[in-house]
């Protein structure tokens, strides 16, 4: 008796216990890597001129987080919306996404696109939608969908249907010819708004509207005349003729104001102008280089640079009560801010022992990173999604000014990953990012 | 000669271990799985039991047509032998027990006179407990089929316990949690715009089955006022993650199924920037 108790108790003691079978993981590191997804040819896509998958396909891949799956590789095709694919045979690509669609176009020349989502590795569904316009708008449907797609798999909205307002550039260092060119944000529709006559600089397209502020220069001889471009109008205001240099305009978010740089006396100042009533208020006084303004996102705020601390640094003032705080403290000079859309950061172009940097810091001057360099890189303009930026990029000249000085537009995360060159028909700088085109459409 | 005191010592020390043990276990809402891992396979209902189908036809159809496709044939390494057998042994060994104790119980209780189906149910009470218990084993199988059909959307909390696992990770070695860990993380594709600008935890109770296949997911709702947008994106990484073919079977030991077969796992990709 005595011998079981001991066996009872010793055994219970060290016999392991069974059945928890639950425990947690924590995972802290994935992979920056772009998701594989496969874009079906639509159904109906023979009869449009403009191939809606691969414009989808391009858009999402310049994004940096979409990776085009070759059709070549495609093991099963012609799914349409509403047929459930083969998800092994999808799997077996690699494929984590597939988008598949229908294109109808009626006498009346309105085009009808469907498309579905689906998540493979899950076998779901994910989005399906309806989009409905006249077909001369193929392309912008396709961006439309592109932006939904990225939307439903990063949880922002996408930028892919938006515009680049630049400046064209062609001839010798010292006698530049410039004229203001509009193209999509892929290169697509590219279009000159000025002649070649004028000289143009600091074009700007207003966060809200389709319409775009810029300085012209009849002649040498004559003060820079601000004008405004609306695109939907097509009208071409001239806003405010001001003796001196004037240059950098930017809208305020409601599109009511205007604020720029006037150089005269020996200093460059502020200027606050309502394009309503014409009004002209300096906002800053100082003996010193204040240059470069824009708006934050609730316009009660500008950030500026200015030399008023010996170097060129960042000034956050505030419209309210005129107070002025310094907000880069770093080494070099700082120039051309730009305030993202969604207020949380600012951009930047840094000059530091020769080199020229883009860079974003946060409106309180912290968390400050640069992410692109080069020779010359400069003028950054932020895209709709607050993530994406684009920058003009320009290589040396050479001693006789003749050779050399290409100049780019290229695209960038705010990581610095995935440059991309925008591509334009000659040289191009001081690009400007509009807002999303608007559209309406019938979802399903 | 033994003490008698020391004796009354030590198994009062040894009860009160057994006790503090025990006692948490009881009020957990774990159930000791005492059959063997069940495949998942579709069978036909109306073949082995008269009960009516939990599922509707519908849902049926669906689930029929969604795992009739061919799948890729399974790599897991199957259990070994020895150790199923010893599963198997001791598992019996419990259900004769708990059998046998029900089988005692039910001949003590007093059968009244009047009633003149009582000794029909005293002759049936062994037979009816054990198609009982295969009925509620076979009702478990039909649920956990129900919940793979069911959309693992983070709208949806089936279960109001889903999320009270017990935060244990010390029943594998910290070598196997590595593995898994590894493992996973190479199929979790992180979108840093998600996870940057929201800070975004993914909560998510996975039930794995033998084979070491992911079976179900059930994420944890973001906090209210949350982005959705952006928490759905970061769900629906986790959920890719988790099905991946390149991450399937999970590099789990296979002799610890009951150890892992729920688990919570938590996405949160902090040290990624």
């Amino acid at each position: 008796m005595k011998k079981k108790i001991y066996a009872f108790l010793y055994l219970s003691t060290f016999v392991p216990l069974f059945c928890f079978g639950r425990f947690d993981v924590t995972f802290d590191q994935g992979k920056l890597k772009p998701s594989p997804i496969a874009i079906l040819p639509f159904q109906g896509d023979s009869n449009t001129k403009i191939k809606l998958p691969e414009v989808i396909g391009n858009d999402l891949q310049h994004s940096g987080f979409f990776e085009n799956i070759s059709e070549a590789a495609f093991i099963e095709t012609g799914i349409t919306p509403g047929q459930t694919p083969r998800f092994g045979d999808w799997r077996l690509i690699k494929a984590r996404l597939l988008l598949s669609g229908t294109i109808a176009i009626d006498r009346n020349d309105m085009m009808t696109v469907r498309f579905q989502l689906w998540d493979i590795y899950s076998e779901q569904s994910m989005l399906t939608g309806t989009l409905k316009a006249d077909k001369r708008y193929a392309r912008r449907l396709a961006h439309i969908i592109a932006n939904l797609v990225y939307k439903r798999i990063t949880g922002s909205e996408g930028y892919f249907d938006s515009r680049v307002v630049y400046i064209a550039e062609k001839g010798p260092q010292m006698h530049r010819k410039k004229r203001l060119a509009l193209m999509d944000y892929d290169g697509a529709n590219h279009q000159y708004l000025t002649d070649k006559n004028v000289f143009v600089i600091s074009p700007r397209f207003s966060p809200t509207e389709q319409k775009i502020i810029y300085v012209m220069y009849e002649n040498r001889n004559k003060p820079g005349k601000i004008r405004l471009l609306n695109l939907e109008t097509g009208t071409d205001d001239f806003l405010k003729e001001v003796s001196g240099i004037t240059y950098a305009p930017r809208f305020s978010p409601d599109g009511m104001k205007v604020v720029f740089s006037r150089a005269y006396g020996g200093k460059s100042c502020l200027y606050l102008l309502d394009t309503q009533t014409k009004e002209l208020e300096r906002l800053t006084n100082e003996e010193a280089i204040d240059t470069s303004p824009c708006f934050d996102p609730t316009g009660k705020k500008i950030v500026f640079n200015s030399d008023r601390g010996g170097k060129k640094q960042l000034y956050i003032m505030d419209l309210g009560n005129k107070n002025i705080e310094r907000v880069s403290f770093g080494g070099g000079v700082y120039a051309t801010p730009s305030w993202a859309p969604n207020g949380k950061w600012i951009a930047f172009t840094k000059i530091e022992k020769g080199q020229f940097y883009i860079g974003i810091m946060q409106p309180d001057g912290t968390h400050e990173r640069l992410i692109s360099s080069g020779y010359l890189v400069e003028g950054p303009s932020w895209a709709p999604d607050s993530r994406t930026l684009c920058f003009y990029r320009q290589e040396p000249w050479d001693k006789t000014g003749t050779k050399g000085g290409k100049a780019r537009v290229y695209s960038v995360d705010i990581s610095g990953a995935n440059q991309v060159e925008m591509p334009t028909p000659m040289d191009a700088t001081d690009p400007s990012w509009s807002p999303p085109l608007p559209f309406t459409h019938t979802k399903e | 000669m033994i003490d008698r005191h020391s004796l009354f010592v030590s198994a009062g020390i040894h009860l009160c271990a057994l006790i503090l043990i025990l006692l948490p276990w009881s009020f957990t809402k774990n159930e000791w799985e005492i059959s063997k891992p069940i495949p998942v396979r579709i069978v036909s209902i109306g073949a082995l039991t008269q009960s009516p189908s939990p599922i509707s036809k519908k849902e049926f159809n669906r689930f029929k047509e969604i795992t009739t496709t061919e799948k890729p044939k399974s790599t897991t390494a199957p259990i070994p032998e020895k150790t199923f057998k010893d599963i198997k042994k001791r598992a019996s060994k419990v259900a004769v027990k708990i059998k046998s104790t029900k089988q005692e119980a039910q001949e003590k209780i007093p059968v009244a006179a009047s009633t003149p189906t009582a000794p029909q149910k005293k002759q049936d009470m062994p037979t009816q407990s054990v198609q009982t218990q295969k009925e509620a084993a076979f009702q478990s199988v039909l649920k956990s089929l129900q919940h793979n059909i069911e959309n693992t959307s983070i709208n949806k909390s089936t279960d109001p316990h889903a999320f009270e696992a017990d935060n244990i990770s010390d029943h594998l070695s910290i070598s196997e949690l590595d593995a898994l860990r590894q493992q996973i993380q190479e199929c979790w594709y992180v979108q840093q715009s998600i996870w940057e600008d929201h800070q975004i935890v993914v909560e998510a109770i996975v039930e794995i089955d033998p084979e070491r296949k992911v079976s179900n997911i059930t994420i944890k709702n973001p906090p209210m006022g949350f982005n959705r947008a952006a928490f759905q994106a970061a769900a629906d990484s986790v959920k890719q993650a988790l099905r991946a073919p390149e991450c399937t079977p999970l590099a789990l030991p296979p002799d610890k199924y009951h150890q892992w077969k729920k688990a919570k796992f938590i996405f949160s990709p902090k040290g990624v920037w």
